[in-house]
């Protein structure tokens, strides 16, 4: 499926209760008697069977997607104008959101782009919504932080093909942003406010709101019938082994083609992509080889699981992902146009 | 000018006050308490990795995010650590030890991540195609060598040695030696698939379990915990000594200026007693 970035928490949440996504006891076998309490109280194991959403929910192996976070108004401001700046390409033509359309999906319509150079890209542009919630950045997860990723991507000569000094001499030049950094970071801009605003805009690109999201917080009337069985076989089919938590995907690596061929078999090993806003974002895979969701969904399941889906299986599956659709500022987040 | 003896000696003794004053005191305690704080929290996020990680083995952590969760914090507790090191190299080198091993636990559990998705990924098709072949009717030929592959396998997610693999590894090899009848084929090579892949990631994710929780980080933990609580007691000691010395040279001074003050007296009493005779 379509990818999104990732970044790294600087956490200390690790003894936070999570928002009610999984069990999580002090103890080993805690868990196991909480376990065992909740399958005798309900007859079912957990997770097992919709119990109506507002006991089942909390048990989910995915959560919300939380509301943006607290940033400052001045940087976001500033990071949100440096990502449609064209001053932040060598040339002057691209910006961020040449590939990051935030008006439709947060990347592009395109299988795979091509490069300055004429040459085609490698990978599949990937969403930048939500973005802020996986754990490491790419197909190949290979950065961390926003920062970094921001920086690579100023650098990379079929990208923006510039660097950071190049982008703060003409910033330099514009009287009018240098007020705003000073203002913003107490300082004209150099290449750490720089990165920071562009990072903390795109931390506040989160799509709350989905459907799914209600139905997990308790909104029973979320989910048609048929998409509450989609998600029951997601889940049964063991699709939710690789997509879960609150990006449901986007947290760990996983080889691809693991019983029969799914993609370009390079690279092995890509980091699993978050199915936020999914429906929104064909083509799928990251060398942007499935045209659509149904495809996609046929594809991973035979190369993933072994497993020969029938069409209605296909079409439940694909009903539960289409409510995966979350809102960036109060508007649902829609497909590219092609 | 020229400097009086009296005024010299008053020099140094504010110099050797203000020297026995700074070095009675502990400069360094701040910083050492900030590395063991930094080290016990890395101690604590360890126990909740490896909590969580035996919680994801057994099904009961059902999402990822706590694992990078507790990583990114294990991460920063380092970063901490790094940032407040002294920059000595003795210390430093045992930090770069210690960060070697926290790598280490964290390739480990990405590792982990990876094959327990596999792993709960087909075990869950692996008992989706057993159901389904078993009860593809009691009279289906396979279904005896579904039933003992799937007791085999159940044993083999209890106890990973190589003779319960060996046992599974049998059982599939007889359940592949049957032709499946046609309705059944599709399932039956998709369950021997699931099998084989079982077959080999169970011990594997149990190894990488085992080697997790065996990671160096706590004998590099405690090594890096040893020096810097050796150091602070070192500092404390010094620090101890110096304010003894002030003190005795503070009682010194007193002894002296008793001794002048008296001598002062002495002289005012002398010159009282001239002046009340000369008048």
């Amino acid at each position: 499926m379509r990818e999104t970035h990732g970044q790294e928490a600087d956490g200390d949440a690790v003894c936070r209760a999570p928002a009610g996504s999984y069990l999580r006891c002090s103890r080993a076998g805690g868990c196991l008697a909480l376990l065992l309490v909740i399958t005798i109280t309900t007859g079912a194991a957990p997770g097992s069977q919709p119990l109506g959403p507002q006991i089942a929910a909390p048990q989910e192996p995915i959560t919300p997607v939380p509301p943006s976070p607290p940033a400052d108004p001045l940087k976001l401001a500033l990071g949100e104008q440096l990502f449609v700046d064209p001053r932040l390409s060598h040339d002057g033509t691209l910006n961020c959101s040449s590939c990051h359309d935030l008006h439709s999906n947060g990347a592009d319509s395109k299988r795979v782009r091509t490069a300055r150079d004429g040459s085609v890209m490698t990978f599949n542009i990937p969403t930048v919504f939500n973005a802020a919630l996986s754990f490491r950045l790419n197909w190949e997860g290979n950065f961390r932080t926003l920062e970094e990723h921001a920086e690579s991507s100023l650098e990379n000569p079929a990208n923006l093909a510039t660097n950071a000094e190049e982008v703060l001499k003409k910033l330099d030049a514009d009287p009018e942003v240098v007020r705003q950094f000073t203002q913003a970071y107490g300082r004209p801009p150099d290449r750490t406010s720089l990165l920071d605003a562009i990072a903390t805009y795109e931390r506040s690109l989160l799509t709350p709101g989905s459907r799914f999201d209600r139905w997990l917080d308790g909104d029973a009337a979320a989910l048609s019938v048929e998409e509450e069985n989609g998600y029951q076989l997601f889940k049964s089919l063991g699709c939710i082994s690789c997509h879960q938590g609150v990006n449901i995907g986007g947290n760990l690596f996983e080889r691809h083609g693991i019983f029969h061929p799914l993609a370009s078999p390079k690279p092995e090993i890509l980091r699993v992509p978050s199915l936020r806003n999914v429906a929104t974002t064909p083509p799928y895979f990251h060398d942007g080889s499935a045209p659509t969701l149904r495809t996609a969904v046929r594809k991973m399941a035979l190369a993933q699981l072994d497993q020969t889906l029938s069409d209605q299986q296909i079409e439940a599956i694909v009903a539960f992902l289409n409510t995966l659709t979350g809102t960036y500022r109060g508007v649902p987040v829609a497909a590219a146009p092609p | 000018m020229k400097v009086t003896p009296a005024a010299a000696a008053v020099s140094v003794l504010l110099v050797l006050l203000t020297w026995l004053a700074f070095r009675a005191i502990d400069t360094d305690a701040e910083r050492y308490d900030r590395a063991l704080k930094a080290l016990d929290r890395f101690a604590m996020l360890e126990i909740a990795l490896h909590r969580d990680v035996l919680s994801a083995r057994a099904g009961l952590l059902r999402n990822y995010d706590p694992l990078v969760e507790e990583i990114n914090a294990l991460r920063a507790s380092l970063g901490r650590l790094r940032d407040n090191a002294s920059g000595d190299g003795e210390e430093a080198a045992a930090i770069a030890r210690f960060a070697a091993a926290a790598a280490r636990q964290e390739e480990l559990t990405e590792q982990f991540k990876s094959n327990n998705a596999l792993l709960q990924n087909s075990l869950a098709d692996f008992r989706l195609f057993s159901a389904q072949l078993s009860g593809s009717g009691e009279s289906s030929p396979q279904a005896p060598a579904v039933s003992a592959l799937a007791a085999a396998m159940l044993q083999l997610t209890l106890d990973t040695s190589p003779a319960a693999a060996s046992e599974v590894a049998d059982r599939l090899n007889r359940l592949a030696a049957q032709p499946f009848p046609s309705g059944d084929a599709e399932a039956g090579l998709a369950l021997l698939a699931h099998g084989g892949l079982l077959h080999d990631l169970l011990p594997t994710t149990d190894g990488v379990l085992r080697a997790l929780l065996a990671a160096p980080s706590k004998g590099e933990l405690k090594a890096l915990r040893t020096m810097i609580l050796t150091r602070q007691t070192a500092s404390r000691t010094t620090a101890r000594e110096f304010r003894v010395l002030l003190y005795a040279t503070s009682l010194a001074l007193v002894g002296v200026l008793v001794h002048l003050g008296l001598r002062l007296r002495a002289r005012a009493f002398a010159l009282q007693r001239r002046a009340a005779f000369e008048m």
